[in-house]
């Protein structure tokens, strides 16, 4: 059983700040590809890139990756093991 | 004229030497044909594709962050696991059909199909051990 992929507000930040998938991706030193796939869920970010992120949104990691939201649902994971 | 990357350069001068010799050694033989046109191109063209993007500081930048971008090398490292494992389990199984059809019909040709096969199943086996034991120490 692996590590569920993250959820995060990626998107609904990037959307507010009125930014594209490219501009995001060129500011926190990645491809485009990698940022639409954190988007999707389907990639979940490093820390390093997570921080990075983060800081250009002005939030903290925590809150750009929901991590308590995201914890809980891991929790559940263990549960039915 | 610059060479902001010199691996890709290389890389694509020996794709372009390699379609000359291709398409010389054709015409030495008088053997030429579709197929051997249409690898020639193939080669000239990445060849050149290799050495333009060698040469533009721009496009050099491009490459070197597809290369460190986490999820690219987490895909690779994914695929080139899996393609390991596969080519494992064909060994392995290549190993017992050749096995088994020696037994069956009495050809011993068969197990000396095998020998292929088995070697490499043995020999990936052995590099997972050792692979396995190094980075185990490592991390």
């Amino acid at each position: 059983m692996g590590a569920a992929t993250l959820k995060t507000r990626v998107r609904e930040l990037r959307t507010a700040a009125k930014m594209t998938q490219q501009q995001l991706a060129d500011l926190v030193h990645v491809s485009s590809r990698t940022i639409i796939s954190i988007e999707k869920e389907q990639y979940s970010p490093s820390l390093m890139l997570a921080y990075r992120i983060a800081r250009v949104f002005g939030v903290t990691v925590e809150d750009l990756c929901r991590l308590e939201e995201n914890m809980q649902r891991e929790e559940e994971q263990y549960e039915n093991l | 004229m610059k060479i902001y990357n010199k691996k890709k350069f290389a890389l694509g001068a020996g794709m372009l030497a390699l379609a000359a010799f291709n398409l010389a050694l054709s015409a030495i033989r008088r053997d030429v044909d579709v197929e051997i046109l249409l690898l020639v191109a193939a080669l000239a063209a990445f060849g050149a594709i290799d050495i333009g993007r060698s040469l533009s500081r721009r496009m050099t930048r491009e490459d070197r962050l597809e290369a460190l971008d986490e999820r690219n090398q987490l895909i690779e490292y994914k695929a080139r696991s899996r393609a390991f494992q596969l080519m494992q389990a064909a060994s392995l199984v290549l190993l017992v059909v050749f096995l088994v059809a020696g037994k069956v019909t009495g050809h011993e040709s068969f197990f000396a199909m095998g020998v292929g096969p088995g070697v490499l199943f043995s020999l990936s086996a052995a590099l997972e051990i050792g692979t396995f034991v190094y980075y185990e120490s490592r991390n």
